[in-house]
């Protein structure tokens, strides 16, 4: 189970990712970024509240930033706990990506 | 002379005599010469066969081939057919040459030896890439053959199990494998990497396969996930390379959630010849640290029962 939350702060987009993110909930994510991206200039996604993610997720995640920084979209992602980090880090998103971009949870 | 100048890739120019020789010297390390003979000669001739090479026909060929020349289909020349002998589990490979409407040449060899060297060289071959992955894994991944994969699945030890067909079902493996997880000594962080890995494993079953299943052995010391599809299987001799590189940027197909498994896991257990079995294993111990280490250091050594050959 995946819930998407899309909402505005201060110019810009903050998706909100609840749940497990893998490969019944993937295409959920797309469709969600895609339906907001148009006319943003930066979007954030939230993933304090993301309890699992597995390979298919991450792979979605960076074709998703990997599109939106083609557009010049300045993307971040905040609060990775430790759990979903490893996997990234495992993955090598960080160094695809480059590190500035991921904010670690407190 | 066409076969010559194939030979002769290396583009330089030498004589005849220089090819033919090194021909010779190709004709002579071929198995596939060495065990090939063509077995019997026979010819179909005013609706009988007679055989015309050094040796007779046995019975239950000429008895094949009277079948084969009583019934109403024509046959085309070139028509081949394999047959095997159930007594004596010979496999013959027939060639039939028709001259005309009344008269067919057929040619048999008996490819029962080429079969038998063929195998020989698959295993020898296998057995190189369960070596080299077992060395470039530090002993983490075992290939293992189809019928050893019993081995590692003791039906006392059995905790749960679900068939897996949809996306979803994925999701409903992570949940069984947690309950499994209960209660085992193991810190939260390695409990979290078995959930991963069966999460990357029964994804690989629903994204090429389609379908699968999952069971779980709980035993005195460790956590196996059993993984099994009767899909085509995994190409081996891409996992040395596959083992040996990292993360996404190595754009293999096979699937990065391996990485992932090669790296959490204390040890893998592959076998992909029927269909593809994934045993994947982890220690607990009371001392959780203790027991990962105990592993590190004992380079495979819960393999060892099954090493063959």
């Amino acid at each position: 189970m995946l819930e998407v939350k899309t909402s505005k702060e201060s110019g810009q987009t903050v998706i909100d990712l609840v749940g497990e993110m893998d490969i019944a909930t993937v295409d959920q994510f797309k469709m969600a970024v895609e339906e907001v991206r148009d006319g943003v200039s930066g979007m954030v996604f939230n993933l304090a509240e993301l309890s699992f993610v597995d390979s298919t997720g991450v792979g979605g995640l960076l074709n998703v930033i990997k599109s939106l920084k083609y557009d010049d979209m300045d993307v971040k992602v905040i609060n990775v706990t430790d759990e979903v980090y490893e996997v990234f880090d495992l993955l090598g998103l960080p160094m695809l990506l480059g590190n500035d971009i991921f904010l670690r949870a407190e | 002379m066409h076969f010559i100048e194939i030979i002769n890739e290396g583009g330089c120019v030498k004589t005849v005599a220089d090819n033919i020789e090194k021909i010779r010297c190709y004709l002579d390390k071929s198995w596939v010469l060495g065990t090939l003979r063509m077995s019997y000669v026979c010819i179909w001739e005013n609706n009988e066969i007679r055989s015309i090479g050094k040796e007779a026909v046995p019975d239950q060929i000429f008895k094949y081939l009277n079948d084969c020349f009583s019934s109403d289909s024509e046959i085309e020349t070139g028509h081949k057919e394999i047959i095997v002998d159930a007594e004596t589990a010979r496999v013959f490979d027939i060639y039939f040459i028709s001259i005309n409407n009344s008269t067919c040449l057929v040619t048999v060899f008996d490819l029962t030896e080429v079969l038998k060297a063929e195998r020989l060289c698959e295993e020898r071959e296998t057995q190189i890439y369960r070596d080299v992955i077992r060395a470039v894994t530090q002993g983490k991944l075992l290939l293992a053959r189809h019928n050893e994969i019993g081995q590692y699945l003791d039906e006392r030890a059995f905790h749960s199990g679900m068939e897996i067909s949809r996306p979803h079902d994925v999701s409903k493996v992570r949940h069984l494998v947690r309950k499994a997880l209960e209660g085992l000594s193991m810190s939260k962080q390695r409990k979290d990497r078995m959930v991963l890995c069966v999460s990357e494993a029964a994804t690989n079953v629903i994204k090429h396969v389609g379908e699968g299943e999952v069971r779980i052995y709980i035993g005195n010391n460790n956590i196996r996930t059993v993984i099994s599809d009767e899909g085509p299987g995994i190409d081996v001799s891409r996992l040395p390379q596959l083992t040996l590189m990292k993360g996404f940027s190595t754009k293999i197909s096979l699937g990065y959630g391996f990485n992932i498994m090669l790296d959490f896991l204390d040890h893998l257990i592959m076998s992909t010849s029927k269909g593809t079995t994934l045993v994947m294993e982890m220690n607990c111990s009371a001392d959780d640290e203790k027991g990962y280490q105990e592993c590190q250091n004992s380079e495979g050594e819960g393999f060892a029962r099954v090493q063959v050959g």
